[in-house]
């Protein structure tokens, strides 16, 4: 069996340390995580409209922190 | 977030894959906005080859630790060190999955069962059923299932139940 690459994880991250490792790295590049959300709420106001005034969107402080 | 550029670049490189989690849910139902896009991936060479070419397309960036983030990899490699990854891209936060609790009985199974919607006037793609969404929060703890989520997909196959019943 090949060893491991360097950059290759010594183990399988679960989902929630994936998420964890996702939103530490959008935290430190605010543009594209205000990109993400802003794009999420376009996309809900566009495709979305009657769903989206019944549910409000979780305000972007809420995610990805 | 740009679903459909997502989806049509999936389709466009027959990446064989099934929408799942909030957004299927969002889009079949009624919930809460969801920030990211969950897809079952059929978890073949072959298919994972197909998915690096799209996710390059889509420019997606991922790291096996959060200070090594970078583009994906040109080779499949890095898709199969893992279950499930987390990636960034400029038209949302995509969210892989090779294997998903609760559907044990793989991508063919879920796939047979999936629901077909346009994505445009020439092209469609496939959401996890009512019945593989159900499973899917069945299969988690009780305490991290989504209550309403579970009522509402067992109202809608109840329906859809009621209404094969009467044509049979």
């Amino acid at each position: 069996m090949n060893e491991p690459t360097e950059s290759e994880p010594k183990r399988a991250f679960t989902k929630e340390e994936e998420e964890r490792k996702r939103d530490a790295y959008l935290m430190k590049h605010p543009q594209l995580r205000m990109k993400i959300i802003e794009g999420a709420i376009t996309f809900a106001e566009k495709h979305l409209p009657e769903r989206l005034q019944r549910n409000r969107p979780r305000r972007p402080h809420q995610k990805f922190h | 977030m740009n679903i459909q550029h997502v989806l049509q670049t999936l389709s466009r490189n027959k990446v064989e894959s099934l929408l799942i989690g909030g957004m299927a849910y969002l889009l079949n139902h009624n919930g809460p906005l969801t920030y990211d896009m969950d897809f079952f991936v059929r978890d073949t060479p072959d298919n994972l080859s197909r998915l690096n070419t799209a996710l390059r397309e889509l420019e997606c960036e991922w790291g096996p630790k959060e200070a090594f983030w970078k583009p994906v990899a040109e080779t499949p490699e890095w898709l199969t060190w893992q279950p499930v990854y987390c990636l960034t891209s400029p038209h949302g936060a995509i969210d892989l999955y090779r294997a998903v609790k609760g559907l044990e009985g793989g991508f063919d199974a879920c796939f047979s069962r999936a629901i077909l919607r346009p994505i445009s006037d020439d092209d469609a793609f496939f959401c996890l059923s009512d019945d593989d969404m159900l499973r899917c929060q069945e299969a988690l703890p009780e305490e991290q299932r989504r209550l309403n989520r579970v009522h509402v997909l067992k109202e809608a196959i109840n329906r859809r139940q009621r209404v094969e019943s009467l044509k049979a």
